[in-house]
């Protein structure tokens, strides 16, 4: 039984999180840790909360901590540390918790949604990954 | 059959209606509007539109000033159905009411068709001629001499004038029997708490100095400047302002519409061709070699500090106010700016920039002779001297709130950037190396998160914040008790604290008595009527403590906390209690803004329904809380300080500041 829970687990993405994405955080630039750079290119998972942007279509956006909804009148730019999530193509997608984990493939790099929405991270060809625990949230 | 031709021109008129439409759909814009006010001297670009439907030409395009053409000043561009003229910086000497006329008629016809009329007033500054500015030539005011209520000295040149060829030289200004008054304020420090209304500051009192007996335990360094007054606020085309015509009253002494700073609107989407107005620094550097600094501890580029220096119709173009801040530093007189922000001052390609281009505004900065520092440490330990300048960027983003950097939040939230100073050492570095300069200085510092985190309907979160800019008020005070005590009649300091708009409609309904942390709504005391008399125990105040004493309640969740309610709200989830971490008090479903779903005070507090657009009919649904017209309280301290105790016009403010400078503003009358 423990080798099967071994063996998902070992086929499982492996997860990042937002206090691990820099090494160095200045105001002349950020810099990625090691294990960022070599996870580049492969798909991981990241649990953030969700920001539904009008400056993205076919994803959404996730912050370390919850943010102000930016709908409305002034869009309101998001942290520096946020992360785009592009869904997969043609996906079906579930109801998106409010903390949800995605996984998809880890793209570094500065990238423009909208006019002027930069994120340093994306994700992409992504899919929510909602355990029954987080979607009750 | 000569008389036929009129009826027969009635006939045709009668029988072309698409003419009649066309004619009465053009459309002639003046920028500056009606109404708008330049001090002498200050210059602003003038620029007329001229509009019409899709098909109709637009023949000649015709300006006057005060009833003179001055067509030939500028080109008149554009073509078709749209055409328009700019003048760039035209300045008046000239006094009093002036007019902008415009008119335009259709291709082939020489009778206009549509026509405006901008009136604008010129405001004196009676010691112009001491300062020696009167002596500027003017290519506009070879008027004056037309007019005869003001006398005009002629000076031959050959300098190549238009006017149509027929004027042949500069006339200079010269305004006469005026004492040549002396300088007056040599500094001026304006704090802007963005946001921040009566209710606000009131907050701050009771968090920071609590009452008993009714009376405050103690006054805010806000609360003992001598002169009080309020401003109203609204903007060129909404009753409720925005930040960026919130801030550009106080620097341009105009209005205009949300979203712009330092200009008026115009018809192209071009966000740097606007028509522009000189601002205050750009004045104050020109005229008098005055410098300039700005603190705030948003990201710099954020509308409050881009309004003092910057121009563009564009609040959200970081990228070109970044450059603006440095490109134009020469004519702001710019020496020290400090702020979060980073993100637009560092290249595109640099991981976590977000210009749009590969400029190093940083490497421009520390190439115009610009100190460089990102750390609290850092600044604590700079050290000022003659002639330095200094770049503080402490954060790639927003500065994190007193609240998070106290540690009363989660210590993740400021792990990003730990060593991060508050707006009271920010302000007085500032002074320290502004003083050095010897003709004076204005000096912007702004709390930004007294709005934004009412915005978020935080309360702690922007009441801490109030404090927090009230800490950097007394540094700004100390340092003008010493300049306007001490022997030296020529280097005091006037003291301005303001905000640019009310945020969120901040109301105080009362003391939540210890029920509050286990009650949805049977807790927030109001009156007390019911209270046994004389028993100390019962008293409905509030009992924030600060042991530490550093000016900030140590428990932000006392026993009896002051309910702090925003009644310009989105739907909302509220239980009173300081939040741990940020939150979003609103979120969409669908295109219908609802109290957020996952807020933790769903199952703590109370739901409190909304009063703005939550986009159920299909309009701006909108997910958080909002500016309000309220009149926002003005206080002030030092040289032209009385002029700031009465119901004014924001624009007013600006206006306040220069006769305050100048020394031109009259003792205020007792009745």
């Amino acid at each position: 039984m423990s080798t099967f829970v071994l063996a998902i687990a070992l086929l499982l993405a492996p997860v990042v999180s937002f206090e691990k994405f820099y090494a160095s955080i200045r105001a002349e630039g950020l810099t990625f840790t090691d294990e960022m750079k070599s996870l580049d290119g492969k798909r991981v998972r990241l649990r953030g909360y969700a920001v539904d942007h009008p400056r993205i279509e076919n994803g959404l956006f996730l912050t370390r901590f919850e943010h102000e909804d930016p709908h409305g009148v002034e869009e309101h730019d998001l942290p520096f540390d946020s992360v785009a999530v592009i869904w997969k193509k043609d996906i079906v997608l579930p109801p998106i918790p409010r903390r949800p984990t995605v996984e998809g493939v880890l793209r570094l790099g500065n990238r423009t949604f909208g006019e002027s929405q930069v994120v340093t991270i994306t994700l992409e060809d992504a899919t929510p990954v909602v355990p029954e625990a987080d979607a009750k949230k | 059959m000569t008389k036929k031709i009129p009826l027969l021109l009635f006939a045709f008129a009668l029988f072309s209606p698409v003419t009649l439409t066309a004619q009465s759909a053009v459309r002639v814009r003046i920028m500056p509007p009606n109404q708008a006010q330049f001090l002498q001297f200050q210059k602003f670009d003038v620029r007329i539109e001229a509009t019409a439907p899709e098909g109709t030409a637009l023949g000649d395009l015709r300006v006057t000033l005060d009833g003179r053409d001055i067509t030939s000043l500028a080109t008149v561009t554009g073509s078709g159905n749209a055409k328009s003229w700019t003048f760039r910086s035209m300045y008046l000497g000239i006094p009093g009411a002036r007019n902008i006329g415009a008119n335009v008629a259709l291709q082939g016809s020489s009778s206009s068709v549509a026509s405006a009329v901008s009136n604008i007033n010129v405001r004196t500054w009676q010691n112009a001629e001491a300062i020696g500015l009167a002596k500027q030539v003017n290519p506009v005011e070879e008027l004056m001499a037309q007019q005869p209520r003001f006398s005009v000295e002629g000076e031959s040149n050959d300098a190549q004038l238009h006017l149509g060829g027929t004027v042949p030289a500069f006339h200079r200004v010269r305004i006469d029997a005026v004492d040549p008054v002396q300088r007056r304020a040599k500094n001026v420090i304006l704090l802007i708490g963005d946001g921040m209304g009566v209710a606000h500051r009131t907050a701050g009192r009771v968090l920071s100095k609590g009452y008993t007996q009714g009376k405050a335990n103690g006054t805010m360094a806000m609360d003992r400047l001598p002169f009080n007054g309020l401003l109203m606020t609204s903007s060129m085309d909404s009753l409720i302002t925005d930040s960026a015509p919130g801030a550009h009253n106080y620097s341009t002494g105009n209005k205009t519409n949300n979203g712009m700073e330092g200009v008026f609107p115009d018809n192209t989407a071009a966000e740097d061709d606007n028509p522009r107005i000189e601002n205050l620094p750009e004045w104050a550097h020109r005229s008098l070699g005055m410098v300039t600094g700005v603190v705030s501890d948003a990201f710099i580029t954020d509308a409050t500090p881009a309004a003092m220096i910057a121009h563009t119709q564009n609040r959200g173009n970081g990228t070109m106010i970044a450059s603006q801040f440095i490109d134009e530093a020469d004519k702001t007189g710019l020496k020290v700016l400090l702020g979060g922000g980073a993100y637009h001052f560092i290249p595109k390609s640099q991981t976590g920039s977000r210009r749009t281009d590969e400029r190093n505004v940083v490497n421009d900065f520390k190439s115009a002779g610009f100190d460089f520092l990102e750390t609290r440490t850092q600044l604590n330990a700079y050290g000022a001297a003659p002639n330095r300048k200094l770049l503080g960027l402490f954060n790639l983003d927003n500065m994190n709130v007193a609240f998070d950097k106290l540690g009363l939040g989660d210590p993740a939230i400021t792990s990003a950037f730990p060593d991060q100073p508050f707006l009271a050492e920010m302000t007085k570095k500032a002074i320290d190396v502004l003083k050095q300069y010897p003709n004076g200085f204005f000096l912007m510092v702004e709390g930004a998160h007294i709005d934004k985190q009412a915005h978020a309907m935080d309360a702690e979160r922007s009441i801490y914040d109030v404090i927090q800019l009230d800490h950097a008020v007394q540094v700004a005070l100390d340092f003008a008790l010493l300049t306007n005590t001490d022997s030296d009649p020529n280097n005091d300091t006037l003291i301005i604290v303001s905000a640019d708009h009310e945020c969120a409609g901040v109301t105080l309904p009362g003391v939540g008595n210890p029920l509050y942390k286990e009650s949805a709504r049977d807790y927030v005391k109001t009156y007390n009527y019911s209270a046994p008399r004389n028993d100390p125990a019962t008293l409905n105040f509030t009992n924030y403590v600060d042991a530490n004493n550093d000016g900030y309640p140590d428990n932000p969740d006392p026993d009896r906390k002051l309910i702090i309610n925003f009644g310009a709200n989105s739907d909302r989830f509220e239980d009173w209690k300081a939040n741990w971490q940020p939150k979003a008090p609103s979120s969409k479903v669908g295109n219908i803004a609802v109290a957020n779903p996952g807020d933790p005070d769903k199952t703590t507090g109370i739901m409190i329904a909304g009063v703005i657009e939550n986009g159920e009919k299909g309009a701006e649904g909108q997910t958080s809380a909002v500016h309000t017209l309220s009149d926002i309280p003005i206080s002030a301290y030092g040289p032209g300080a009385s002029q700031f105790s009465r119901v004014s016009d924001n624009t007013e403010a600006f206006f306040y500041i220069v006769n305050a400078i100048t020394g031109q503003y009259a003792v205020p009358t007792l009745y």
